[in-house]
């Protein structure tokens, strides 16, 4: 039996410098990377939704490690603290960090494998180290001696981990500067990729749920006759705010569902209506909010301005809308659970499992499967908590699968947002003053309390603060107001708001100054070298400056999030009153340099 | 009602009892354990459930299966057994899909576009493949297309 290559339990002195605290050791031992076999096993430590890292971590390792790409064999990694994000110090995918967190640690440890099967070889025939080439997957030596990764890997095993090995510069990279081929392509165009939805299990019922249509409600009630009148509908699972029917397929049990008649406690938000959610933000724009940034002095900088110019700006909640609605799988056991779940956060997962399930972290196993979309949604363990209850109750395995409807009414949506935006201008068109105040809900609040430091939560207000524009005098407050709507991280967090706020803006300020949106905004990054780049990219990309035809508009706007700059330039034609499409549109990103 | 299905997993002849107004959808998903077909909305709306009946595309999450009678079903796992299709070989080629969900359902649609017009324009494209991405792989689906179309 060939042994695995642990490289990141054998490296684990790389974390214990980059962690507050050294990992535990974890209890799957297997390391990013198993290349005792052919095809090789690489076990990625983030969740594919989408974003592409299922490709993009293993081509870091890849890239050092000088692999051969076509006998790469993919997958996921379990629950498992040892495959935690050195920048987020736990397993998950959110913040924009997979490719960042991991960009150091698997190069390393590719290049560290790679000198310890060189070295392996090297051993092996004899020959100086330096002798021996490492290419696609061999090492090979001018004598004509070839061996394959897993060939040596036994060998290599052995040896003392490398270290300090210099990493290749971008200039020899073979892979990193590509766009590569996306390892789980072939699977998404044959029907293969297992998505949450996807899981088959041996003795599996199929369920799905309504939960109270109003946040905070409660069941109080329900007659399971009619559910269980349905042909294939085996049983009917109370929750504390929701009622889910069991059977032997989705169709089944959407049918039971549908018979239902639960009786509700709708609770404190019995009356609540969007009008009043709406109102409610606008009111609270009279307060004065916490400070989030203050520099210079923004109300002097007002009163001293030729023309002030001022906007509020109204954002509904956002559903996040996946295309894979919400699923989950659990067994659950006196002793065990095990879990198949589309989650952005195995470990939290797991804990919120163990805790249901009544038993130990170390008792319940997690696999992550593909996500077929999530933008955030599948980092709430809503769901988890869900099917890891209705499959203990049931007894046998069971797959929660919501509708649609259910997905789209129980999001956590992207938080509702007002803001006033007040800028002053002086007579040549410069902005002696930006004053901001955000009034929304607060996601921490909810997820992570600890956040939120006297009234500010900083997912709020990202991207209104470090406003990128050359401004002396600058304020951003927040309003934390809660409105009944229960929101989460919708990709990009505050990003999309206040992107979206700021750059309607600055065309505002742009039109008062009697400039071009993309002169006015030139200017205006004269001191930021990356911003101005993206400019001047859109600019050319664009044909900027160019007339366009009768019907036609052209508009841009840039943001910077999570260390990348993007922009875009898009042309609307104009077609009826209130109708518009879109032409064209021409793009250009700058995309954080991990390397300097 | 048993369904006929021309996808080579069910070529052994599987043969189940289902209500008659199952949606094709569920009985392909639940029942015979094809999982390449999609929920996406079950109104008809977002395409990710679009298979072939006898040829045609058909969202298969509103056609009960009682209607289905004898027709020959063409599932995304009935394409090709080994990703040979011209269209899947496009789809590899120009790296179409992101999180890949929308993507069974937008090959049928792009597979009976291009059976019923060999060189579909752009215009043809944007009529025929109304398929939801909330990935936004649209530019990359028309590209597939134009390549597959000259294949």
């Amino acid at each position: 039996m060939l042994p695995w290559l642990d490289w990141w339990w054998k490296q684990s002195f790389l974390q214990v410098r980059r962690a507050a605290r050294p990992l535990p050791r974890s209890h799957c031992r297997s390391g990013f990377t198993s290349i005792a076999t052919t095809p090789s096993r690489w076990t990625v430590p983030s969740v594919e939704m989408g974003q592409g890292i299922s490709t993009a971590l293993p081509m870091l390792i890849a890239e050092e490690l000088e692999a051969d790409w076509a006998s790469i064999r993919m997958e996921f990694a379990m629950a498992d603290r040892a495959f935690a994000n050195p920048l987020l110090r736990q397993q998950g995918t959110y913040s924009s960090a997979a490719v960042r967190g991991f960009f150091e640690p698997l190069r390393q440890a590719g290049a560290a494998a790679r000198e310890m099967l060189r070295r392996a070889a090297a051993e092996q025939w004899r020959a100086p180290v330096a002798e021996c080439e490492v290419v696609n997957g061999h090492v090979t030596h001018r004598s004509g001696r070839r061996s394959n990764f897993s060939q040596l890997a036994e060998a290599a095993a052995r040896l003392p981990v490398a270290a300090n090995i210099p990493l290749k510069p971008r200039d020899q990279w073979r892979l990193l500067d590509k766009p590569m081929p996306r390892l789980d392509v072939p699977v998404k165009i044959h029907g293969s990729a297992q998505y949450g939805i996807d899981i088959r299990l041996p003795d599996m019922l199929i369920a799905t749920i309504a939960a109270c249509p109003v946040l905070g409600g409660t069941l109080k009630s329900v007659d399971p006759a009619p559910a269980l009148a349905v042909a294939g509908v085996r049983h009917v699972v109370r929750l504390a705010n929701a009622v889910a029917v069991v059977g032997s397929g989705y169709w089944q049990a959407r049918k039971g569902l549908l018979a239902l008649e639960p009786q509700w406690d709708l609770g404190a938000n019995a009356s609540l209506k969007s009008a009043e959610i709406e109102s409610a933000l606008a009111a609270a724009l009279q307060d004065e909010g916490a400070e989030a940034e203050k520099v210079g002095d923004v109300n002097l900088g007002l009163q001293s301005s030729a023309q002030v110019v001022e906007a509020v700006y109204s954002l509904p909640p956002l559903a996040h809308a996946a295309m894979e609605p919400i699923a989950a799988t659990a067994i659950v056991t006196n002793d065990r659970c095990e879990l198949w779940a589309p989650t952005q956060g195995p470990i939290v997962a797991q804990l919120v499992a163990s805790r249901i399930a009544g038993l130990k972290p170390e008792q319940v196993a997690v696999h992550t499967t593909y996500l077929g979309g999530s933008f955030g949604r599948k980092s709430d363990m809503d769901f988890i908590a869900q099917v890891v209850q209705i499959a203990k109750e049931v007894g046998r395995p069971v797959k929660l699968v919501w509708s649609r409807e259910e997905d789209m009414q129980h999001d956590f949506y992207r938080p509702p947002a007002t803001a006033r935006l007040r800028a002053g201008l002086d007579a040549s068109g410069g902005v002696v003053a930006w004053d901001v105040r955000l009034v929304s809900p607060s996601i921490m609040r909810r997820m992570v309390p600890a956040r939120v430091t006297n009234g500010l939560d900083p997912t709020s207000v990202e991207g209104f603060t470090e406003l990128p524009y050359a401004v002396a005098n600058r304020r951003v407050a927040y309003v934390l107001k809660e409105v009944g709507v229960p929101v989460g991280v919708w990709r990009s967090v505050g990003n999309s708001i206040s992107g979206f706020m700021n750059e309607v803006f600055v065309d505002e300020l742009a039109h008062a100054a009697k400039q071009d949106p993309l002169t006015f905004r030139r200017a205006l990054l004269a001191h930021k070298p990356r911003h101005r780049a993206v400019v001047e990219r859109l600019a050319t990309l664009s044909g900027w400056g160019q007339s366009l035809p009768a019907g036609r508009h052209r508009g841009l706007a840039l943001h910077e999030s999570f260390g990348s700059i993007v922009g875009e330039v898009v042309e609307l034609l104009k077609q009826e009153a209130a109708c518009a499409s879109i032409a064209s549109a021409a793009s250009s990103t700058a995309v954080s340099p991990l390397i300097p | 009602m048993m369904p006929a299905s021309s996808s080579r997993r069910t070529a052994a002849g599987m043969q189940r009892e289902v209500d008659g107004d199952t949606p094709l959808l569920w009985v392909l998903r639940d029942t015979l354990g094809l999982t390449g077909t999609k929920y996406g909305c079950g109104i008809a709306v977002c395409g990710a459930c679009t298979v072939h009946v006898d040829g045609k595309p058909a969202r298969s999450c509103m056609l009960p299966i009682e209607s289905v009678g004898d027709a020959v079903i063409t599932t995304i796992e009935g394409l090709s057994a080994d990703r040979s299709h011209k269209v899947q070989k496009a789809w590899i080629a120009e790296n179409v899909p992101e999180c890949g969900y929308c993507q069974s359902g937008m090959i049928m649609a792009a597979v009976a576009l291009l059976t019923q017009n060999k060189t579909p324009s752009d215009a043809d494209i944007d009529r025929a493949m109304s398929n939801i991405c909330r990935c936004g792989t649209y530019h990359r689906v028309r590209a597939a297309i134009h390549r597959a179309a000259k294949a």
